[in-house]
């Protein structure tokens, strides 16, 4: 047990899990911030309707969206030409799309309240576009941060959908929840102590950020 | 800058906020909008100074339909109009950062020389260091209307200026409308104290459910006011 906590095998997992999750964000911050800030500060008819979508996609278990993002990615699937089931790369796309609608929802409810009044004062003082939206994302900040932190936490401890799609592959999707999952099966509860307790480790420091950015918020 | 707005009106979820509005803002006039809360008045500022579009009519700025101005020219023309909302906000950043914005925005460099000199006269020199946001409802008003006159503005729109603030904030502020409209800036100013405007003859438009019900000088209206009160 000993030879697997201080073994390169560990550090990869980790470095995976953390570049795999911060991917899956990255991508997911893209989309979901833009969407989020679409939804808060434009009108339009079907506003209402896009909401209840991102709500309910933010409840679907993780396992669905592990399942759609496997038809998707199989071989005989639309995007099987790809090649990317059981790879970094499906489980990067798993995992964006799971923390898309975190982020499209917290973004919405940070901009929705100030958001207009922000755009309609830039405006007035004779701000162009790139300014007004420069004003826009500096005034949200750390709602949008604290909006990316709880999407990375979201996913960074996915188990199953991250299995699905990746497949748990020594050396090459092997992630730390499913190393969890996979040793304790086999009886090494150590192991899944040791990576348990690197994964509070990440939840802690993702939870003091959040508190952080809140404290200087306020 | 002349601006005329031509049978306009506003709807807001069915409701009509504005209804066939007819009015002209001639360059350097001073006019006050009065009526009861809903009657329109802010709706009014906003679809003047191109924050709301209106859904019928249309707004000539020195002419030129809005309608038809390009994305560069809706920016340009913004640019010589400035709007003090009711409660304004001001965004994260010191007192200076926020004076400072709308020079900024139009690309105007080195000038904390004008920044000190607005604060010292709307009283917020010594916080100029200070977060905007930590300021109080009056601080916040008069830094409001600092960083709006900052930039020189050709119409200077405000919307009750005078509410939710201390009286030296309001006497402050009332000091600053008589001083632009003094040197040549056209005002548009919504009150519900307009008594205090009566020595500089404005024009008043008494509005109502979003219609203009009045449009003659404030002293008449006043006037009238006083006759048909019982």
């Amino acid at each position: 047990m000993m030879e697997f906590i201080f073994s390169p095998e560990l550090l990869e997992i980790i470095i995976l899990s953390l570049w795999v999750s911060g991917a899956g964000t990255l991508f997911a911050s893209i989309l979901g911030i833009a969407l989020g800030s679409i939804i808060a500060l434009t009108e339009f008819r079907w506003k209402r309707l896009v909401l209840a979508f991102l709500n309910t996609w933010m409840a679907l278990p993780a396992v669905v969206i592990g399942l759609l993002v496997y038809l998707l990615l199989k071989r005989s699937g639309p995007m099987g030409a790809l090649g990317l089931l059981y790879s970094p790369g499906g489980m990067i796309i798993a995992q964006a799309i799971l923390a898309t609608p975190i982020l499209a929802v917290l973004t919405t409810s940070a901009l929705q309240e100030k958001g207009r009044r922000i755009i309609d004062t830039a405006h007035s003082l004779g701000a162009g576009w790139i300014m007004t939206c420069m004003t826009v994302v500096r005034e949200a900040r750390f709602a949008v941060i604290t909006a990316v932190l709880t999407g990375f936490s979201r996913v960074i401890g996915e188990t199953g959908m991250t299995m699905m799609v990746g497949g748990n592959i020594k050396g090459f999707t092997r992630v730390m929840t499913t190393t969890i999952a996979l040793e304790t099966m086999k009886g090494n509860f150590e192991i899944g102590i040791t990576l348990g307790i690197v994964l509070v480790i990440v939840a802690l420091i993702i939870n003091l950020a959040i508190q952080l950015v809140r404290r200087v918020q306020a | 800058m002349k601006i005329r707005i031509e049978n306009v009106s506003k709807f807001f979820s069915g409701k009509e906020a504005l209804s066939r509005i007819d009015l002209t803002f001639e360059p350097g006039s001073f006019t006050v909008l009065i009526g009861p809360n809903g009657a329109g008045k802010t709706t009014l500022l906003k679809v003047t100074d191109l924050i709301l579009k209106p859904d019928a009519g249309e707004v000539y700025y020195d002419g030129r339909p809005a309608r038809t101005l390009k994305r560069s020219e809706i920016i340009a023309i913004r640019r010589r109009m400035t709007f003090v909302e009711q409660n304004p906000i001001v965004f994260s950043g010191s007192v200076e950062w926020n004076a400072a914005y709308g020079l900024r925005a139009r690309g105007i460099k080195g000038y904390e020389e004008r920044v000190k000199e607005i604060l010292k006269l709307v009283g917020l020199a010594d916080l100029a260091k200070a977060p905007a946001q930590c300021l109080s409802g009056g601080e916040t008003q008069r830094l409001a209307i600092a960083r709006a006159l900052i930039v020189e503005p050709e119409v200077f729109l405000l919307d009750e200026p005078g509410s939710n603030i201390d009286a030296q904030s309001v006497s402050m502020v009332s000091t600053f409308i008589i001083k632009a409209i003094s040197s040549g800036i056209s005002v548009i100013l919504v009150t519900h104290f307009p008594e205090e405007y009566l020595p500089l003859n404005p024009m008043a438009v008494e509005m109502k459910d979003g219609m203009i019900i009045k449009k003659e000088s404030l002293a008449a209206i006043l006037r009238d006011r006083a006759d048909t009160a019982p």
